[in-house]
């Protein structure tokens, strides 16, 4: 595992030999990726002066399946449903105007849908920087829960992970127990909780011996 | 004339209008809601800023936008 303090080596060989769509693919691959170690190009809200991004958490991408799953039924539906509309309802005819403005809504409606879980899934985050840990939670579109503390507060770290599917994609929750008045911290369903648990844990220590 | 029969004098003198009258204030909900939707991807996006927030941000308002276009579009053609 790569020291945390020291920022990683730029591969500059590598990259010049990388197609723009190669670049274009991993540039994509990390912005949406749900582990993140040591992001350049991402900042948060409350970012002090000096303070590093060590790492940058979302929940895994297989938790996404059930609205995906949906969203692609949503899509397809249409396709199948309206022209077997057209051929065996007859009596009375559907307007075309009608018709249109079902299509229209119904891929409006499951735009929504796709953007909103989207955004939930993007956007609730948890951080960990060489100074705190941050937990960013957006509940529903209306509800936000912020927590953070400071590391020199963390008194505990642990992963709990269990069953096929999460061993099979190598997910789990990690739990960051405080001395602050927030009891736990939960990281739910990260991508290599054991990952997240070494490095806080890499990172209490460091704090500790500059502490002294 | 009691509600209900007044009601069902509506539903069987215009059910099209009647339909169109509902499908619009349900397009005035999205509306709201798109409204809303663009509101807090602006705050979601200073919240944590990642390269692709204005892509975000402009994909909220262009749903936004057809959202807008299907209303009057139902106003219009329905």
């Amino acid at each position: 595992m790569p020291d945390i303090f020291i920022s990683p080596p730029t591969n500059k060989a590598t990259n010049t030999t990388e197609s723009p769509t190669q670049k274009k693919r991993s540039l994509l691959g990390k912005t949406l990726s749900a582990y993140l170690f040591m992001p350049d190009d991402i900042r948060f809200e409350t970012q002090e002066p000096g303070e590093t991004i060590i790492l940058l958490l979302r929940k895994h991408w297989i938790t996404n399946l059930l609205w995906l799953l949906i969203s692609g039924i949503l899509i397809v539906l249409p396709l199948f449903l309206f022209p077997a509309l057209t051929l065996y309802v007859t009596t009375p005819t559907i307007p075309v105007s009608l018709m249109t403005f079902f299509i229209l809504g119904w891929y409006l409606i499951t735009f929504s849908y796709i953007f909103v879980n989207f955004l939930l899934w993007y956007f609730t985050v948890s951080i960990v920087t060489n100074e705190r840990i941050i937990d960013i939670d957006f509940i529903n579109l209306l509800n936000k829960k912020f927590a953070e503390t400071r590391i020199n507060r963390i008194e505990d770290v642990t992963m709990r992970t269990g069953g096929f599917i999460r061993a099979f994609f190598d997910f789990g929750d990690v739990l960051v127990q405080t001395a602050a008045k927030e009891v736990q911290f939960e990281f739910l369903a990260v991508p290599h909780p054991e990952k997240v648990v070494r490095t806080v844990n890499e990172l209490m220590g460091k704090t500790e011996e500059g502490g002294e | 004339m009691p509600a209900d029969d007044f009601i069902t004098a509506v539903f069987a003198a215009a059910p099209y209008f009647l339909f169109k009258l509902f499908t619009v204030i349900l397009l005035l909900l999205h509306l709201a809601f798109s409204a809303v939707l663009t509101r807090q991807t602006k705050l979601m996006t200073t919240v944590v800023e990642a390269k692709i927030s204005p892509a975000i941000y402009a994909i909220s308002i262009i749903h936004f936008l057809v959202s807008l276009f299907v209303l009057i579009w139902a106003v219009l053609f329905l």
